[in-house]
């Protein structure tokens, strides 16, 4: 496997998101291995919440402008901020600063905002320029597009690129895999028979696909869809793409060029 | 203000002036971009013509090489016996002038090929304008209607009819089976050029400019997918539509 | 047709029940979509095609007023009638007027969603009138006493069997017909109500200010019998089809034509300039053009809104949408279904009557990316999410989980004892068993929730600095 080139590390801020910290934190480990691999340090401010999007998507404009305005707080002097999850960053990067529409300067420090918040996949693929991960994972997976992720952020080919980049894992084809799986949050919990209909759906292709393991960008859609493979009783899994990448890069003998201060440490450890 | 009117103001507010600016502003030219599907420069166009036809379910009957009496007088005939009786014909009196090559095809296959429809003779119409107008219960009993094209669009396969003082709307539309006489000369390469051409024509009459009082745009026969998505043709428009190519003069209009 | 939109739920529920129905989406939707991908590929500047539609919508939708007033102008100028319509009751007693004066009795229509929306049939019906729908789709949809499932497709709902059964009571046909026997059947019982109507009413796709035309696209055909055959023309169109400039129709026309149907053009495309000329022996001595407002004023002044009045009903957003696919087109309840319905339905019949339909969208954006003029179909809906709380339509409970998350999501010390806090509680409805509490029951019964894994991402970290770990 060719040698990944060394990009400059760089310095990010890390925007957890809700899921990842409550429901998923071994997602937030496997985003700081991976980051971390590729020489970029990473801050977690602390003081951070919830981006706001339930309120939002529920039609509640002034709690998720509350929510906005403490994440600007939090994150407005970071380089750069990355998360885990399309979803969230859609949020701040589509909806944000429209919703202060009425107060420009503040609409255009929330631009600011937008312009450097990226998704892990993203900020891997366009902004570090990585284009493979070394190590190895075994096994098939299919890739699931998140629909705030292809259609919100317009990541497509990036994540997958990089999943077929490491060795031993066999990329499968998901038919349909830019529908979406039904969540939507507060829409699986308003219409659950329709939520839970569109769930199956993605489900049997993805039987059908033959992959063991089915991957994605957002914990939502793997909590959900993860879920309903659960329910079923079915052996095959929901895992997020940067806990694959993680587990590859694992495989891999430390880097000289990072101390050993800078190695990121596990629960596990 | 009441709901009642509230829309008539919304319209009505407006001086001459203003509304003349407003509507310059809205004119202004926003150059649409160029798209794929219209031919290429130098793409022959009776092909692509006869390629959108086709793939749209119509016929083409090529004259270029026999003449129009060698393809026509034949076909006709044929359609004829398929019909185990004369052919009940309602032609566009365009066609029908002494100079028109159509018209003498006709008259030489008429007798046990075509029913004498009055729309087949030469006369004049309600306004004392010539022509020949079949009324709608002929046109609804006729088994073919046959009428010259105003203009074509090779891109889309599309026939183009504007009215005519003695031509029936309904020509094209109720009897089964579709005729349309089309000169190269009339055929433009796409969607844009046919708004050029338009412009070009005149009006017809004061009030009216090329844009007139109806044209109508033909691509294929009549379909419908309305039940259970499956493509059906001829559902209240001809279920067939045939195109004959005249790839050099045009009949004296 | 009547406003149902308030049953909405229980609706969406029988209809995700409907094993006939559900089939027959999903084969019609299938189609819908191969047919608009194959043609929407052959154009490699769809994309860009896409961008001056939205542009040229949206110059004819800001400039209305100057543009119907034009529109009006021009086709009085050629001998037409133009009328204002403010509302559904306006628009029925303007046709009313007009058949009265004639003395019509026998009135034969083409498709049209706008006679839809204000209940012309039903209005004409009550008045005695007898109304024919002439489109396939319409004819079936009312021979059964149904409505129409879909703006493009009306009978998108029924299986062939359905339709043959339909017209074997009605059309004499076997009651196994096929399709093309069932058709041909349709046209000769169609085609003598045509010969015999006194008045024709339509729809209209764009009303081309500039020229003073009005545009129709078919495929069937029975638009142009409509508007050749009788007498008298009536077309009830929304102010929002009227467009300045005859230019933009030929992108207009590709992006619509493609998007609907997959056709480069219709089969028919007529355009109406008023009435017969002196001549000619047929088309109609009178052609009346009803502009209806019926809400469209209301969502032209919100500029959060407006771009809801750009839609060219192509119907495009209905094929691609996953509930459309699995509820159908009665499930919302009025006359526009799918992502464009539950953007606009509300807006016309009133938020509070249709608050559920902005929340029948998981937000996936598969509507955002096919229509051919770019409408941001979901955030038209967050926006109609959001003004559906601001007048107050709003469950007491989600109000005060509201009000709590606003006051958590700006504290961190309160968010993490929050968070703390809901770590027992999360296990403990884990451990609840399935279908005990209502929604959640139902969430559960798809789908298990995760278990948690271990301390949180946030714990973790701290862990991690206490032992000088990495940053
Ligand atoms: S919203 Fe867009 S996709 Fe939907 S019907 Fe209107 S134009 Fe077509």
């Amino acid at each position: 496997m060719a040698e990944t080139t060394a990009p400059r590390p760089r310095r990010v801020a890390l925007f957890i998101t809700c899921l990842v910290d409550f429901l998923f934190p071994r997602v937030g480990e496997a985003t700081l291995e991976v980051l971390h691999h590729f020489g970029v340090e990473v801050d977690f401010p602390e003081a951070q919440t919830c981006c706001g999007q339930p309120a939002f998507n529920a039609g509640h404009r002034p709690q998720a402008r509350t929510a906005a305005l403490h994440f600007l707080a939090v994150f407005e002097d970071a380089e750069v901020v990355v998360a885990p999850s399309a979803s969230c960053v859609a949020m701040v990067v589509e909806h944000y600063a429209p919703l202060f529409d009425d107060h420009p300067p503040t609409a255009q420090r929330f631009a600011a905002l937008a312009a450097k918040t990226f998704e892990l996949s993203q900020f891997l693929t366009e902004v570090l320029g990585v284009e493979s991960i070394p190590g190895r994972w075994d096994g098939s997976v299919a890739w699931h597009h998140s629909c705030h992720g292809l259609r919100g952020l317009g990541i497509a080919e990036g994540p997958q690129t990089l999943l077929r980049s490491i060795e031993g894992l066999e990329l499968r084809p998901l038919p349909g895999a830019e529908v979406c799986c039904g969540f939507g949050g507060l829409f699986s919990v308003k219409f659950p028979r329709l939520s839970t209909d569109m769930l199956q759906e993605k489900i049997d292709a993805f039987e059908a696909s033959g992959a063991e393991c089915l991957s994605a960008t957002d914990g939502s859609c793997l909590m959900h869809i993860g879920g309903g493979l659960e329910r079923q009783g079915s052996a095959k899994t929901a895992q997020h793409w940067v806990e694959i990448l993680a587990s590859a890069i694992a495989q891999v003998p430390p880097r000289q060029d990072l101390t050993r201060q800078d190695r990121p440490r596990l629960e596990s450890d | 203000m009441t709901a009642r009117g509230r829309l008539l103001s919304f319209v009505g507010d407006v001086d001459t002036t203003t509304q003349q600016a407003a509507e310059g502003r809205l004119l202004e030219v926003h150059p649409s971009p160029w798209v794929a599907s219209r031919p290429a420069a130098g793409e022959d166009l009776a092909e692509r013509f006869r390629r959108e036809l086709e793939a749209l379910g119509g016929e083409w009957l090529d004259t270029a090489e026999l003449g129009i009496e060698a393809v026509l007088a034949p076909w006709l005939r044929s359609l004829a016996e398929g019909l185990g009786r004369p052919l009940r014909v309602v032609v566009d009196p365009q066609l029908l002038t002494a100079s028109s090559p159509v018209f003498d095809v006709l008259k030489s296959v008429a007798a046990g090929v075509l029913a004498v429809l009055p729309a087949v003779v030469p006369g004049t119409c309600g306004d004392g304008v010539p022509g020949t107008c079949a009324t709608t219960a002929e046109l609804a009993a006729a088994d073919l209607g046959i009428s010259l094209v105003d203009l074509a669009i090779a891109e889309t396969g599309t026939l183009v009819e504007r009215p005519r003082p003695g031509r029936p709307r309904a020509l094209s539309l109720l009897p089964p089976h579709h005729l349309a006489v089309l000169p190269r000369c009339r055929l433009v390469a796409g969607l844009e050029d046919l708004f050029d051409h338009i412009d070009a024509l005149e009006g017809d009459s004061e009030a009216d400019d090329a844009f007139g009082a109806y044209f109508t745009w033909i691509s294929g026969p009549s379909r419908t997918a309305d039940i259970e998505k499956v493509l059906t043709v001829g559902v209240h428009g001809p279920g067939r539509l045939t195109v004959l190519w005249l790839d050099d003069a045009l009949p004296a209009s | 047709m009547d406003i149902n939109t308030r049953d909405f739920p229980a609706r969406a529920r029988q209809a995700l029940g409907d094993g006939a129905l559900r089939r027959a989406l999903a084969t019609s939707n299938k189609s819908f979509r191969h047919s608009r991908d194959q043609a929407v590929a052959e154009i490699p500047e769809w994309q860009a095609l896409r961008t001056y539609g939205q542009q040229a919508k949206k110059r004819a939708v800001d400039a209305l007023p100057t543009a119907l007033n034009a529109f009006r102008d021009r086709f009085t100028a050629r001998g037409g009638q133009v009328h204002f319509a403010e509302d559904a009751a306006d628009a029925c007693a303007r046709v009313r007027a007009i058949l009265e004066r004639h003395g019509a009795r026998r009135i034969v229509k083409s498709k049209s969603m706008v006679t839809e929306e204000v209940r012309l049939n039903q209005d004409l019906e009550n008045h005695g009138y007898e109304v024919i729908e002439s489109d396939l789709g319409e004819y079936i949809v009312q021979l059964a006493e149904e409505a129409p499932s879909h703006i493009l497709a009306p009978a998108i709902h029924k299986s062939r069997q359905d339709i043959a059964e339909l017209l074997h009571r009605h059309l004499g046909t076997a009651p196994d017909a096929d399709i093309p026997t069932m058709t041909r059947a349709a046209r000769v019982a169609l085609r003598q109500r045509f010969l015999d109507a006194d008045v024709g009413i339509s729809g209209g796709n764009f009303a081309v200010a500039e020229t003073g035309t009005l545009v129709i696209v078919e495929n069937e055909g029975n638009a142009r019998l409509t508007t050749t055959l009788p007498k008298v023309h009536i077309a009830l169109v929304g102010i929002e089809k009227v467009l300045p400039r005859r230019r933009d129709l030929a992108p207009l026309l590709r992006l619509l034509c493609r998007s609907a149907t997959g056709q480069q053009l219709g089969s028919y495309i007529s355009f109406i300039g008023g009435p017969r000329r002196s001549g000619e022996s047929d088309g109609p001595e009178e052609v009346h053009v009803i502009l209806l407002d019926g809400g469209r004023l209301d969502l032209w002044h919100d500029p959060k809104g407006r771009e809801a009045l750009h839609c060219i009903r192509c119907g495009a957003c209905l094929n691609v949408c996953p509930v459309y696919e699995r509820i159908g087109g009665h499930a919302y309840g009025w006359v526009y279904p799918g992502p464009i319905g539950s953007v606009i339905t509300p807006r016309f019949v009133g938020l509070g009557e249709a608050k559920d339909l902005a929340h029948a969208s998981s937000l996936c954006g598969r509507c955002d990316e096919v229509c051919p003029v770019k409408i941001p179909l979901h955030k038209l809906l967050l926006e109609n999410r959001a003004q559906s709380v601001e007048q107050g339509h709003v469950d007491a409970g989600a109000g005060l989980v509201v009000g709590g998350f606003a006051r958590l999501v700006g504290s961190p010390k309160l968010w993490r004892w929050a968070l703390a806090l809901a770590r027992p509680l999360y296990r403990l409805l884990r451990r609840t068993p399935v279908t005990r509490w209502g929604a959640l029951g139902a969430w559960q019964a798809g789908r298990t929730l995760p278990s948690l894994e271990g301390p949180s991402f946030r714990q973790r970290w701290r862990r991690r600095h206490a032992r000088g770990g990495g940053r």
